[in-house]
């Protein structure tokens, strides 16, 4: 599963200030010469698995009368696989004599929105939840594929 | 007159007090607005992971007389799709040829997995800011130098040989028959 995330940097909107902190910084960059915006994106992965290292001979059971061959196999589990190591610049402005965003910013900006978007994916379940039912799909469909022969049904359920 | 002074500066005092206090627990500023994360593509495909990378490398970049020196952390797999296996059953035999591997080099979601360390020009009043496009270019032959290294280093052998086992034992074990698994490129292809 790809997993889009999207920041902007721009400068504080005074109207919009809450708190001292907000409305000090809203005040400096109001008096700053220039602009600076910018977007940045990047895809983060996150995979579905099944650690078959636990699976048994009790897991398979092959009924020759019915012609059956039950699976259980251990629950789909979700886990980051990774980010790009790339960052997408989708805008970026920076005029007058306000200061370039360098690497080390673009670097801050990517950890923030790391934290973000763990904390995303762990508050919606929607994320791995559909990951998970695809999970099972795929794999029901392969192991039925596989055993399947011999005119056998397969039964392949998830613990 | 003493205790007119004396409580003027208790007053400016607790106000000096009661202005720090609300700038330290007010919401910080912050210039940077996180947009939804979204998910764009749900790639449903089968694989076989016989070997996970962890490692933590140098970025080490130059273009021109800018420098830039940072860490990363790395994840990265070595899986084979399930789907592209070519199977042949004969009589009691399962005849399995392992396909080409597919190498996956991220950088990991870890915290701090990115950090940039220094950024410098050779000239006193140069500029030593490096473009979004320049850093790509430096990360991107950063993971294509260490894809490198996975091969030189075996560990693409390494995993095409524990997926061999591996298959063989899952094979074996869900259908009961003999299962020979050959691998027409045991060190990989890059």
């Amino acid at each position: 599963m790809t997993i889009s995330k999207m920041a902007t940097i721009d400068d504080i909107d005074i109207n919009k200030a809450e708190g001292m902190k907000q409305t000090v910084a809203g005040l400096m960059d109001a008096v700053k010469v220039g602009d600076r915006k910018a977007a940045y994106s990047y895809d983060t992965y996150l995979r579905a698995y099944l650690d078959l290292s636990g699976l048994t001979p009790e897991d398979i059971k092959v009924d020759d009368a019915t012609k059956t061959i039950t699976l259980n196999l251990p629950s789909v589990q979700t886990e980051f696989a990774g980010r790009d190591l790339e960052i997408r610049e989708d805008h970026y402005r920076v005029s007058g004599l306000r200061a370039h965003i360098d690497p080390k910013e673009r670097a801050e900006i990517k950890e923030k929105m790391n934290t973000v978007l763990k904390k995303e994916v762990e508050e919606k379940s929607e994320f791995r939840s559909r990951l998970e039912a695809e999970g099972r799909m795929k794999a029901d469909t392969y192991f039925k594929a596989l055993l399947g022969t011999d005119g056998y049904n397969v039964i392949v359920n998830f613990k | 007159m003493k205790a007119i002074y004396s409580i003027l500066g208790i007053v400016i005092i607790a106000a000096i007090g009661f202005g720090i206090y609300k700038y330290t627990t007010a919401p910080e500023a912050t210039n940077v607005t996180m947009q939804e994360a979204k998910i764009t593509d749900i790639s449903p495909m089968l694989r076989l992971c016989s070997v996970e990378i962890y490692d933590d490398v140098p970025v080490k970049g130059s273009i021109g007389n800018r420098h830039m020196f940072a860490r990363m952390a790395l994840k990265g797999s070595i899986s084979f799709d399930l789907d592209s296996i070519a199977m042949a059953e004969n009589n009691d035999t399962i005849s399995v040829a392992l396909p080409k591997e597919i190498v996956d080099i991220y950088e990991s979601t870890d915290a701090n997995s990115y950090q940039v360390i220094d950024v410098w020009c050779d000239s006193f009043f140069g500029n030593s800011n490096f473009t979004t496009a320049e850093e790509n270019s430096i990360k991107s032959k950063v993971r294509d130098n260490y894809r490198k290294e996975i091969y030189r280093k075996g560990y693409v052998e390494r995993a095409r040989k524990e997926a061999a086992d591996n298959l063989t034992s899952l094979l074996k074990g869900l259908t009961g028959k003999t299962v020979i698994v050959s691998d027409p490129t045991p060190q990989g292809t890059m």
